[in-house]
């Protein structure tokens, strides 16, 4: 019975996560592109040069590729939290439900009304009134995105609610504070400034094929200006945003933070580790190395987690009994795990004991119950836990995932200036085939790079779906082990499908394209 | 001179005889949306808590879940 509880919960986790990685091929691409099409275009309404709106076509075909083969990969998502995880679905109530309500609302009528402009608007409206909507769908699609990691952040941080055990669901009480938070809006820009990096690695690697092919070499060049600058903010504003991620992630979730860095035990000065092999034998309390091979950065966590190079930074150890930083970045002795299992127990308990004397009808017995409750409520998902090792995330996947989205991170930032530097200074480099390779190769890695940063965001925050208060196998609904197998395979499948399309549709595309002049084709 | 609602529907109108790459994406759309709703939706993902009938039901059914002895990760 437990080993088949176990296996749904793990091929639900793998159902999850293979359909939110599949949409999230899709979505920074529709980020990123949709910024870079509003700014050719803006370039075509300030020169009225029919060059720069041909140029915008072309890329905007290529948005609306994406965006097809995109759009409602997410739904899948939200079957599944009816299907797979029906108990956290109506824990969380409303708090999820209104960021994706909201979401839906902007998606269908914004984006929806707006893309039909972009496509199918030109010479029908006027130039101002095509130009804004396509700054709309670009607006459109971030604001899309605000609200998802609204929903994301909550669970990863939970806040402005409050739970009510009749309803059995956790009730908003502050919209702006749940919506508002330092941890959703670093979320939210840092994924927004990914896909602007993303689509400036897609931007540059196809205008560096075209200028390989030596096809439509100025469509290339100016493309490729374009995709650098907008990559280089990108990737600019995520490595801002990501060190601002790095000292939420020490305070809210410090656990994760450690896995990051497969820190057992911190100390004042924490160096951050350049690269290391797991242990993957390691266990929270035994004397076993960490890592072998470490290259380090002295004093770089501290520096990293909490921007002070003499701070303590707690490790997994650490956490476990209890050691943590306050919001201010000061060191204290909380609840230690073992306190937390056993109050989370209580807290179960109690609920138990106010259903039974709500049934009995009995008020007292029900505030007793409620009261108790109440106060144990913060530690509620511990109790489902066996042991304070049960806490701890996948170290391993976790620390590679982080070192995978950092280095390919710092990758891009030197692609970008080196492509800046070769439109500007030295653009006989753009005749060079390296620079063509670098740029055609460097394509897929971004989206290594991206879905390494999902991995660091959610695996890392296991075995959480809401953090402290309910994990991942007590959100999970009464299915048996095949049905859940069954749909992972045809999500598989029906995914996959729709990847090779989209890859096939834009390939063709690209490759009919590259045969025509861009410029002068009238069929663009 | 034209309505706004004829200007519109010529607009979606001559936008979908014109397209090019676009009649492959609107294939692929129906497509999904059809395997979505029509296959995975309706045979593949119901919903789990389709036998509670109110709120209150499937307030008791996760509130049971919740309250059942069992110690996963």
């Amino acid at each position: 019975m437990m080993n088949d509880l176990l296996s749904v919960v793990d091929w639900s986790r793998a159902q999850f996560a293979l359909t939110a990685m599949y949409h999230w091929l899709f979505v920074p691409l529709t980020l990123g592109l949709s910024v870079v099409v509003a700014i050719m275009e803006t370039m075509y309404y300030r020169t009225g040069r029919a060059d720069w709106k041909a140029i915008t076509k072309f890329w905007m075909t290529l948005f609306g590729i994406n965006f097809a083969c995109g759009v409602a990969t997410g739904l899948i998502l939200e079957f599944e939290f009816g299907t797979n995880w029906s108990n956290y679905s109506w824990f969380v109530g409303d708090i999820f439900g209104a960021p994706l309500a909201i979401e839906g609302i902007l998606a269908f009528f914004m984006e929806a009304t707006f893309v039909a402009v972009m496509f199918f608007g030109w010479n029908k409206v006027s130039r101002g009134f095509h130009l804004a909507s396509t700054w709309l769908v670009a607006i459109g699609v971030s604001l899309s995105a605000l609200w998802i990691l609204v929903a994301n952040a909550w669970m990863q941080n939970p806040v402005g609610m409050a739970f009510d055990p009749d309803q059995m669901r956790n009730v908003m009480d502050d919209f702006w504070g749940m919506a508002f938070n330092a941890v959703s809006l670093n979320k939210f820009f840092h994924a927004v400034a990914s896909g602007w990096c993303l689509a400036g690695v897609f931007v540059l690697g196809v205008s560096c094929w075209l200028l390989w092919r030596r096809s439509n070499i100025d469509v290339a060049r100016r493309s490729l200006a374009i995709g650098a600058w907008v990559g280089l903010a990108g990737i600019v504003a995520t490595i801002y945003t990501g060190d601002g991620s790095a000292v939420q992630v020490a305070r809210v979730q410090p656990m994760k933070l450690a896995a990051m860095e497969a820190l057992y035990d911190g100390k004042v000065g924490q160096e951050l580790v350049g690269f290391g092999i797991v242990n993957t034998d390691k266990r929270p309390g035994d004397d076993a190395p960490a890592l072998y091979g470490e290259v380090s950065i002295p004093y770089g966590l501290s520096i990293l987690a909490n921007h002070d190079a003499d701070s303590f930074v707690p490790g997994i150890n650490d956490l476990i009994e209890g050691i943590a930083l306050t919001p201010a970045g000061d060191t204290v002795r909380t609840v230690s795990y073992a306190e937390r299992i056993a109050i989370g127990r209580e807290a179960r308990e109690a609920l138990r004991l106010y259903d039974v004397a709500r049934a009995e009808g009995d008020s007292a017995a029900m505030a007793a119950a409620r009261a108790d409750f109440e106060a144990a409520y913060p530690y509620f998902g511990y109790g489902y836990l066996d042991s304070p090792q049960d806490a701890v995330p996948p170290v391993a996947l976790t620390f590679y995932a982080f070192r995978v989205m950092v280095i390919i991170g710092g990758y891009l930032l030197l692609l970008f200036l080196g492509a800046i530097f070769a439109c500007t200074r030295r653009t006989g480099w753009l005749e060079k085939p390296w620079l063509h390779w670098v740029g055609i190769i460097s394509i897929p890695l971004v989206w290594i790079c991206s879905q390494a940063g999902w991995i660091v965001a959610e695996v890392g925050r296991q075995p959480w779906v809401i953090q402290d208060l309910m994990p991942t196998g007590a959100a999970i609904s009464a299915n048996s082990t095949a049905a859940v197998q069954t749909t992972f395979w045809l999500f598989a499948v029906l995914f996959t499908l729709l990847l090779v399309a989209e890859i096939s549709i834009m390939l063709r595309y690209i490759a009919r394209m590259s045969r025509t002049d861009i410029i002068t084709n009238p069929k663009i | 001179m034209k309505s706004v609602w004829h200007r519109v529907y010529s607009m979606y109108a001559e936008g979908f005889r014109s397209m090019t790459v676009g009649r492959s994406l609107w294939i692929v759309i129906a497509i999904k949306l059809a395997v979505m709703f029509l296959v995975i939706k309706l045979f593949f993902m119901p919903d789990a808590m389709s036998d509670c009938t109110t709120d209150a039901e499937r307030a008791q059914a996760v509130r049971t879940s919740l309250t059942t002895p069992k110690t996963i990760q």
